[in-house]
């Protein structure tokens, strides 16, 4: 599902005009985005919540004695709401 | 942050009250996750995609679940702490006396692991310290100054092996 598809249909439930739901949706991506990027999580109700987690630095020894060294990460992880997620599986 | 921040943040943006704004979020959201049901996946621009992912557990079984691809440019600025550091690959010398290779090094792992976490933790702690945005100037600051430490203490590990009988 793209964006436009998407205000289409925000549009037509909220009966807001689509120019400003185009305004308002960038709006709420931007905050999430910005969050994510100062470290912070975001948490959504009902729909799941962003949460920024420290992958550890890994040591990988090979079998030819080479060890590889993987430095520290941090990434985004999405942990879907449980009823959404069961709606999303089970279909 | 959570919805409620949201929902002010819009309300005092575009001016509306905080109950039209509060609807137009929650419909945001609702639209999103229905939309995510029945296409299985939402693609976005600058934000990323989230869709249905199987996987299979280690009994072999298929599970199904959701994961959340980023942007690059937003993966990247979220890791900025670590953007610039790289995998390092050292190469050992062989030891066919040592017949406990493994053990040997994962000695030494924990070790730079010590190292390098207190260090580590040093050297954000001057960057966080007086700021809101840390990262924007620090990106370089942190990186170069781990990976020097990177070198520095397999430096001394390989030194150290060298001595080692055999």
């Amino acid at each position: 599902m793209d964006k436009e598809n998407l205000i289409k249909r925000i549009s037509k439930d909220s009966g807001i005009k689509k120019k400003d739901c185009y305004d308002i949706f960038d709006k709420v991506i931007e905050l999430i985005t910005k969050n994510l990027k100062k470290g912070k999580n975001v948490s959504i109700e009902n729909f799941g919540d962003f949460i920024i987690q420290r992958e550890e630095m890994k040591i990988f020894i090979k079998k030819n004695k080479t060890r590889i060294i993987v430095p520290p990460k941090d990434v985004i992880v999405f942990e879907s709401d449980k009823l959404l997620a069961e709606k999303l599986i089970a279909k | 942050m959570n919805k409620t921040k949201i929902k002010s943040a819009v309300s005092i943006e575009f001016a509306l009250s905080i109950e039209k704004a509060g609807k137009m979020v929650d419909c945001i959201f609702k639209e999103l996750a229905e939309g995510l049901i029945r296409n299985k996946s939402i693609k976005l621009q600058k934000f990323g995609k989230i869709n249905l992912v199987s996987k299979k557990s280690p009994e072999n079984v298929k599970l199904k679940s959701i994961a959340y691809i980023p942007s690059k440019k937003l993966a990247r600025r979220v890791n900025n702490n670590f953007e610039n550091l790289k995998k390092i690959k050292l190469a050992l010398e062989e030891r066919k006396e040592l017949e406990s290779n493994d053990k040997f090094d994962y000695k030494m792992s924990d070790e730079f692991l010590k190292q390098y976490r207190e260090n580590k933790d040093e050297v954000l702690k001057i960057v966080l310290e007086d700021n809101d945005e840390p990262v924007k100037n620090s990106r370089i600051v942190i990186p170069d100054k781990l990976i020097k430490l990177h070198k520095e203490i397999t430096e001394e590990e390989s030194k150290e092996k060298d001595n080692l009988p055999g």
